[in-house]
């Protein structure tokens, strides 16, 4: 009969108990925030974090702490993307949302797709690297990533059109936001930006905000700065 | 096994860091996590299927130039180091073979996952479903919430623990080969303690993470959560259900940094653990965040007592009376074994 039930030996239960309490460390140290967090801890709770990361895995994970917009005055309750395609003889389809699909899509809703999940994350990283630049807090690297974000919303939906079988020459997208007002309750829609490109993967994605990149930055003056250390999405 | 045997062996006494670790815990928790986490990676990768083209296919755009830079620079810290080439080394291929072996590695990804949640051929099953899961996650970052991350390492100590032993196929062919069980229903903690420590971690991480918020100082966060179509299973009237929701937002606020000490506190763990349970009950019902509480959900049954979880698994051992018996024995005698000290303390 085994002792403690996974070793035999002495030798062999010191090295696994040591193992654990590195590990166990490793997870506590990643895990301790660094606003509560003694400022000599910082270069090993630094390692800790690098550690875990090489192995993919999370300390924790703050919901609702990241992703959910805090606006003042206005809540906004949705985020649609609605695109358009012009094809070669000049007639015009929707591409998404499909028909009959809504956006956004109608309530009890028990389940969100990955689509969604996917452009929605797209869409808010997007609008957080704009924001981020126009509110100076933009580190250099960042407008290159906003242009890959763009990028990667116009290249879905190239495959996508071209899976559905459109022979689209040009596109354009309407991002939208309904709006719910604290002050009167009033519901309501904007626009928030406009994309357009081309079925030509080379030509590029030209991007336009409303009203201005300026208001965006104070519309959303938190997300930009929650993109640090530990901000998570659910 | 009985008490002697658990007290027995060679070498000198175990500390208590060891006895903590090494101890016997009935294997009752572990059992479940790996049925409710094999269960959430099964279910997700089916639910996924009608969307495979879309996100992960050959043509996907996940596989775009563009998207691929974006996940390389801003993404990659949130993936396994190893799988990096892989996904690079899958981006290289036309898009026709990268399909097929997609197509491949889903199967596999559906069938091992549903084989770990069933107990068959576990430990491999376990592994191969963990792989896969996160090597989706890393073609396509963006199609998950953060939940995909987080039920990793609790799916690891699943399969580094005996889960597989007990309530499962692999205990069921081992029972008609007349082969019994190699522990009795008792199983080296260190799995078991792993968890526990991660969910606490996890707490700690998160509670504190709001401490200096206003949305959640202000208890306006569920509120803004469920203002947003994306989160919110109903469409509900808000400023009618507004001061609920703050209630409940202040309830997570503190809980959650409570939890972090509280659930090490015996007399407190098993009412903590059910609060937390009764939150992500709540938060389930009413929004729409993946799998994120099906995990944690596993993950407290860990706190629970056991025999509450030996009730769930009626078939698995030690029973309840076994585990009365055995608290029992501990108490009477002064008896401080591994086994009633590991799950007691």
């Amino acid at each position: 009969m085994r002792r403690y039930g996974v070793t035999r030996t002495v030798l062999q239960r010191r090295v696994l108990v040591a193992a654990l309490a590195c590990y166990v460390a490793v997870v506590v140290l990643a895990a301790w925030r660094h606003e509560i967090r003694p400022r000599w801890l910082d270069p090993p709770a630094a390692l800790a974090r690098s550690v875990l990361r090489t192995a993919g895995i999370p300390p924790g994970v703050a919901v609702f702490s990241a992703d959910v917009p805090r606006t003042p005055e206005v809540k906004i309750t949705a985020l649609c993307l609605s695109v358009r395609v012009v094809e070669g003889d000049g007639r015009v389809r929707q591409l998404h949302p499909r028909a009959g699909a809504g956006c956004p899509a109608p309530a009890p809703r028990l389940w969100v797709t990955g689509e969604e999940i996917a452009l929605y994350r797209s869409a808010t990283s997007l609008r957080a690297a704009v924001a981020a630049r126009f509110s100076g807090a933009l580190h250099a690297s960042q407008q290159h990533h906003a242009k890959l974000l763009a990028e990667s919303i116009a290249e879905h939906f190239r495959r996508r059109a071209r899976a559905r079988g459109f022979a689209a020459e040009h596109y354009t997208l309407v991002w939208r936001e309904a709006t719910l007002s604290e002050r009167t309750g009033v519901r309501g829609e904007r626009v928030v930006a406009l994309m357009r490109w081309e079925a030509d993967a080379a030509r590029g994605v030209t991007l336009g905000w409303r009203p201005d990149p300026e208001r965006l930055a104070r519309d959303w003056p938190r997300l930009d700065e929650r993109q640090g250390e530990g901000a998570e999405e659910p | 096994m009985n008490e002697t045997h658990a007290q027995s062996g060679a070498g000198p006494p175990a500390g208590p860091v060891e006895r903590w670790f090494l101890g016997l815990v009935p294997v009752h928790a572990m059992v479940l996590n790996r049925i409710i986490l094999g269960g959430v990676l099964f279910l997700h990768a089916a639910f996924r299927i009608p969307e495979f083209g879309v996100l992960y296919g050959g043509s996907s755009a996940a596989w775009s130039a563009p998207y691929r830079d974006f996940v390389r620079d801003m993404l990659a810290p949130q993936i396994p180091l190893p799988l990096l080439p892989v996904v690079s080394l899958l981006a290289k291929l036309e898009p026709e073979p990268r399909q097929l072996l997609l197509l491949g590695l889903y199967a596999g990804l559906l069938v091992s996952s549903l084989a770990f949640a069933l107990g068959l051929r576990t430990r491999a099953a376990g592994w191969l479903c963990l792989a896969l899961h996160l090597l989706f996650y890393a073609i396509h970052p963006f199609a998950d919430w953060s939940w995909a991350r987080l039920v990793a390492p609790f799916t690891l100590y699943c399969i580094l623990s005996r889960a597989g032993d007990y309530a499962s196929l692999d205990a069921r062919s081992r029972r008609r080969r007349g082969v019994a069980a190699p522990s009795g229903g008792w199983v080296a903690a260190w799995p078991m303690r792993l968890l526990q420590i991660h969910v606490a971690a996890m707490y700690f991480h998160a509670g504190f993470a709001r401490i200096d918020d206003p949305g959640w100082l202000q208890g306006d966060v569920l509120y803004e959560a469920l203002a947003q179509t994306l989160f919110s299973r109903f469409d509900l009237d808000l400023q009618l259900w507004r001061p609920a929701l703050a209630l409940l937002s202040r309830g997570v606020f503190l809980l959650e940094p409570a939890a972090a000490v509280l659930l090490w506190v015996p007399r407190a763990r098993t009412l903590c653990a059910l609060a937390l349970l009764g939150m992500h009950l709540v938060l389930e019902l009413l929004t729409n965040v993946g799998w994120w509480n099906y995990v944690m959900f596993a993950g407290l049954l860990a706190f629970l007592p056991p025999g509450w979880l030996a009730a769930l698994l009626p078939g698995v051992p030690p029973g309840r009376a076994a585990l009365g018996a055995a608290a029992q024995v501990g108490l009477q005698h002064g008896i401080r074994s591994q086994r009633v000290r590991s799950w007691n303390e």
